[in-house]
């Protein structure tokens, strides 16, 4: 028999540590563990049953998509028809693919994050190049832009990851309105990069400008005034 | 009617069965515990060949799931249980496959049987027949003991009847009672989850003669006295909580404890038949101490706690079932649905559970084999650490089941009891 000293309740003779306290329980058994054991060591069968049904998924729909671009492939090879659309299908093809195994969650989180920005900017441009589009439409916008929401994305991402087991009606709030802030600003700079030539921000200064009050007010409730800052404003206000 | 005929090929599920086939999930399992601790090491074989003998006694649990278009139902299937030695994490999802998979599973280890039920089929009065017409049938077995007195345990020649597996909830439901108030938000435990798949048990045994004396010194039952140490360590955590966590320190504390209906209503179900009440200490009215909570306790037993009250439930509950609106959803669509509103609504209105079996028997002649009994609740998202008590041969056991791995709550729950002078045993399946 075998006593945790600190909180005195009986424990399994071959424990190291009170399943209570976390309090180190001197071995007296001389290494005669696990054969006393009540429970068995667990085997967590979840990924396993989780990642079967996963992979059942992702085979359905990479067979749906491989069908696909074989049909399309021999449409385009044997029939003279509207070829440019061919192509579109199969840019489209491949990008609902990769985005379902982006999404699917077979990576790491920041790695499957990255691939949907990557397959992104490539369906992007390969649209730009199907289209033969003189204005540069691909490097002035899409890319800037696709650029500018992977970054602000995962600011967003970093920030939730670190205030998410902190109130959620202040902490989600707050981290949106961020979201949008920055992603106003970076639209709007790059609208008037390309129409005006330079940087110059209007509207979105606006925006910026209400959201961080909205912010502060939210931060301050949850937070609330220091002491010394309230003593000091009372007395600048004579309240 | 099909509802008489013991040999029924069709099992609609009972009124808390619904809901729990509903809500079930890989975190949620709706799957409980009951162990069985021996004198000695268990004879797989044995316990298969008793397995295989009962079995027929309860065509009602010789059942699998299946699927309707608008609810789960089940099939009667004529396949025969395995038992199985234990090596996943207790109260592992049942997964249904078609014809193959049953509502309960029954595992060993060393010297411990395990029983785990599906809570869609039966409660804990349910699981506990079974569990003890196995371990008779096992010791008959192994040791060719008959016993004199089976107690509570099945008879295993008598002819079924029907009324053990009568979905009592409707037969008692009577129509146009008010529904009974709707509950307030209450405290939830702020612990991180275990990763899914997993879950811990912690079983604390404390001798019952003092714990007995001490409830009655308070002028309360023995589930009472529990439950008011529960409650306590509960207040007492939320008091060290740091200021800035100043609004949960006025919150309300409640605990979901489950009435067998059956000492109420002149039911012999083995399957679900139990309704639950949620007593409760508002912290905002300031700190309680022991003898304010067992009166708090006491009182709302005495209010609420009769059958006229009762009532009430059965009938939100059945006449919610009844529901034309309810019914007519397709079952993926109740299943898309069903958790996230269970989440919501179902499990906010308790910050715990505590459920007491009651005192447990084994004939006298099985008395030197069996050395303890332990019974743990389903796990759930919400209500992260539950209770289940239970009491056999003058010993309590405590078992909290959670899918935290904090302790802090046991760990002022059992100082409590330590404190009065009980001696605590500890055993967990916590590495």
């Amino acid at each position: 028999m075998a006593y945790c000293p600190k909180c005195g309740v009986e424990v399994e003779d071959d424990v190291r540590s009170c399943p209570l306290c976390d309090f180190p329980i001197p071995d007296v058994n001389e290494g005669r563990h696990s054969e006393d054991s009540k429970y068995p060591q667990a085997i967590n069968t979840y990924d396993e049953d989780h990642l079967g049904k996963k992979n059942k998924a992702f085979f359905s729909i990479t067979i749906i998509a491989l069908s696909m671009v074989v049909i399309i492939g021999v449409i385009y090879l044997v029939y003279p028809w509207n070829h440019v659309l061919l192509r579109y299908i199969m840019v489209a093809d491949f990008c609902v693919l990769a985005m379902v195994f982006f999404s699917m969650g077979y990576l790491h989180p920041n790695y499957n994050f990255l691939g949907a920005y990557i397959t992104v900017v490539i369906t992007c441009l390969s649209v730009y190049l199907i289209s033969g589009s003189q204005s540069g439409w691909f490097l002035n916008f899409a890319l800037p832009i696709a650029t500018l929401l992977y970054l602000d994305v995962s600011l967003f991402r970093f920030i939730f990851k670190h205030t998410r087991h902190k109130s959620q009606f202040v902490f989600i709030p707050s981290n949106l309105i961020l979201f949008v802030i920055v992603l106003a600003i970076g639209i709007d700079g790059i609208i008037s990069l390309n129409v005006l030539g330079s940087v110059s921000l209007t509207w979105s200064l606006i925006m910026a400008v209400a959201g961080t009050c909205i912010i502060i007010l939210l931060q301050t409730i949850y937070h609330r005034i220091p002491e010394k800052t309230r003593k000091m404003m009372k007395k600048k206000m004579h309240v | 009617m099909a509802e008489k005929n013991p040999k029924k090929k069709f099992y609609s599920l009972d009124n808390a069965g619904v809901l729990y086939t509903a809500i079930a999930s890989s975190r949620m399992t709706t799957v409980y515990r009951m162990t069985v601790e021996l004198s000695e090491a268990v004879e797989p074989m044995t316990l298969q060949n008793a397995l295989e003998l009962i079995i027929h006694r309860f065509p009602y649990f010789q059942v699998t799931l299946k699927r309707g278009f608008f609810w789960y139902y089940y099939e009667h299937t004529e396949a025969i249980p395995k038992v199985e030695e234990e090596t996943y994490y207790p109260c592992k999802t049942m997964r249904q496959r078609q014809g193959k998979t049953f509502p309960f599973r029954v595992l060993y280890y060393k010297k411990y049987i395990h029983v785990e039920f599906n809570h869609s089929i039966c409660d804990g009065s349910g699981g506990l027949a079974f569990l003890q017409t196995l371990i008779i049938e096992y010791f008959k077995r192994l040791k060719g003991i008959i016993p004199e007195n089976i107690g509570k345990a099945m008879d295993l020649d008598a002819e079924v009847d029907p009324g053990e597996f009568e979905d009592s909830f409707k037969v008692y439901y009577e129509e146009n009672v008010p529904p009974p108030p709707s509950s307030k938000k209450v405290f939830h435990f702020p612990f991180e989850l275990l990763d899914k798949g997993e879950y811990l048990l912690l079983t604390g045994f404390v001798p019952v003669t003092p714990m007995l004396a001490l409830a009655k010194s308070h002028g309360c039952t023995l589930t009472q006295f529990i439950l008011a140490l529960y409650f306590e360590s509960i207040q007492e955590y939320i008091i060290g909580l740091p200021i800035s966590e100043n609004k949960k320190r006025r919150q309300r504390i409640a605990i979901n404890v489950p009435v067998d209906l059956r000492r109420m209503f002149p039911s012999i179900t083995l399957r679900n038949f139990f309704i639950s009440l949620n007593p409760e200490i508002d912290l905002a009215l300031g700190y309680y101490t022991r003898a304010e909570i067992i009166e708090q306790i006491k009182g709302y037993m005495g209010l609420y706690m009769n059958r006229k009250h009762i009532n009430r439930y059965i009938s939100r509950n059945v006449r919610n079932q009844q529901l034309i609106f309810l019914r007519i959803i397709p079952l993926w669509v109740k299943k898309l649905l069903m958790p996230v509103v269970y989440k919501r609504y179902g499990e906010r209105s308790y910050t715990s559970g505590l459920s007491n079996l009651g005192v447990v028997t084994v004939p006298e002649e099985l008395r030197p084999y069996v050395k303890s009994f332990e019974v743990f609740p389903p796990p759930s998202a919400e209500s992260r650490l539950k209770m289940v008590t239970v009491s056999y041969d003058n010993k309590l056991a405590l078992c909290f089941g959670k899918t935290t791995s904090e302790t802090v709550i046991e760990k002022l729950f059992f100082s409590k009891i330590r404190q009065l002078g009980i001696p605590v045993k500890i055993e967990t399946n916590k590495r």
